[in-house]
């Protein structure tokens, strides 16, 4: 019985989410092979050959549409009132399901950070971050966080 | 209920063919060798030596993981590589490796904080030219590894054939096209996004824009003299084909930022 979906974009190819403590594990990974998108990213053939061999690989069912349009389409199938995902840091993605994120449709999966650092502090050279940072991220990761 | 995508394949050739399908708009390039699987990620992470890395990692032919790709798309995280140095060396000895992670986290919690700046200038150029100097398209001769410069030609036919060329390399040609061609960094920027396998929207437009001074102290440029210690062999650096980049530091300031103001 699959409780949860998990929408795989191209800057999260990974199956390690369905571990996510947020989704548990009856959940499903799908990616959308979304051309709008990939148009507007101006991704060549090289990249989405790569993209595409790794959804094989790790047999990750892709959908032809786009990615609003199929998310919707599997909420409504499986008959869920969200999917989850991480948060993509492309806006040109972020903006392709602005609709479903708007409308709390989306949950977006919390990682564990590279480092903890408050992410309101504007560290505008990367000096003045990895003064901050460099303790922390010289430590092993720690475990996963909801 | 769309529809769903194939997942069986005669063969490589076969699933090219299936992707151009689906796909048509794309533009046509030379596939990449690297097939992406969970056993060759593996692999690559087995092989990271920080060691190996901390000690060439500026040369072309340096020890660099090659996972770029991988983390670009979320196949594997920075944080599973942090996890991999450690696992191979110490904290000192893998601080190197793990400080080019930081710069990927860095790059990336500045898109998020300021999306707007992935492709608006961050600050003002300090090579005292204005944004207006800077041209709107990118040259032929670049575009086609045709330039006056037989080592970056050779950097550019590589990074069309294979989509990967080394981070040192990309800094040598996001100079020449901003500073020696005076084109806007964005032009380049979206030129290197076409072409990359790894293209990272923070990692790529972050590090033009370092380049390009609007989002450093001073525009990063390069000489001869450097490229031929680093490329260590793999480039052509003969002189007399190298003419436009052969100079010392002094002369290149003068000839390729005359209005520059020190200190500005």
């Amino acid at each position: 019985m699959m409780n949860h979906l998990i929408w795989l974009h191209d800057e999260g190819i990974n199956l390690a989410l369905r571990e996510h403590p947020k989704v548990g594990r009856e959940s499903e990974v799908f990616f959308v092979w979304d051309n709008d998108y990939f148009t507007k990213m101006r991704y060549g053939l090289r990249r989405l050959v790569f993209i595409y061999e790794a959804l094989v690989s790790l047999r990750v069912p892709v959908y032809e549409g786009s990615n609003s349009e199929v998310c919707r389409k599997m909420m409504r199938e499986y008959d869920l009132k969200h999917i989850f995902s991480v948060q993509p840091t492309n806006p040109v993605l972020l903006q392709s399901i602005q609709d479903l994120s708007a409308a709390d449709q989306v949950q977006w999966l919390t990682l564990t950070p590279f480092v903890d650092l408050d992410d309101g502090a504007d560290h505008k050279r990367f000096f003045r971050y990895w003064k901050k940072a460099r303790r922390a991220a010289l430590q092993p990761t720690l475990e996963s966080r909801s | 209920m769309a529809s769903v995508c194939r997942h069986e394949f005669k063969s490589r050739d076969d699933l090219v063919a299936y992707v151009k399908e689906l796909s048509p708009q794309a533009t046509n390039q030379t596939i990449s060798q690297l097939q992406p699987s969970m056993h060759l990620i593996e692999g690559l992470l087995q092989q990271v030596s920080p060691s190996e890395y901390a000690r060439s990692r500026n040369f072309l032919a340096g020890a660099v993981t090659h996972l770029s790709p991988f983390i670009t798309h979320g196949l594997v995280t920075i944080q599973q590589v942090r996890d991999a140095v450690l696992a191979h060396s110490d904290a000192s000895t893998g601080e190197k490796l793990i400080q080019q992670l930081a710069w990927r986290d860095f790059w990336q919690r500045l898109a998020r904080q300021h999306p707007d700046w992935l492709w608006h200038n961050i600050e003002s150029h300090k090579t005292g030219w204005q944004p207006d100097d800077y041209a709107d398209a990118m040259p032929d001769d670049v575009v086609d590894a045709r330039t006056p410069v037989a080592c970056l030609n050779q950097l550019i036919q590589q990074l069309c054939e294979t989509g990967w060329i080394h981070n040192h390399a990309r800094l040598y040609l996001a100079a020449y096209v901003v500073h020696w061609r005076r084109v806007k960094w964005q032009v380049g920027a979206q030129w290197f996004m076409d072409l990359l396998l790894d293209g990272d929207l923070p990692s790529n437009n972050f590090s033009w824009q370092w380049v390009a001074s609007t989002f450093s102290q001073k525009p990063y440029i390069f000489n001869l003299e450097n490229v031929h210690k680093y490329a260590n062999g793999v480039l052509d650096t003969a002189p007399e084909r190298n003419r436009e980049i052969d100079a010392s530091y002094e002369a290149l300031q003068q000839r390729l930022f005359p209005h520059m103001v020190e200190g500005q």
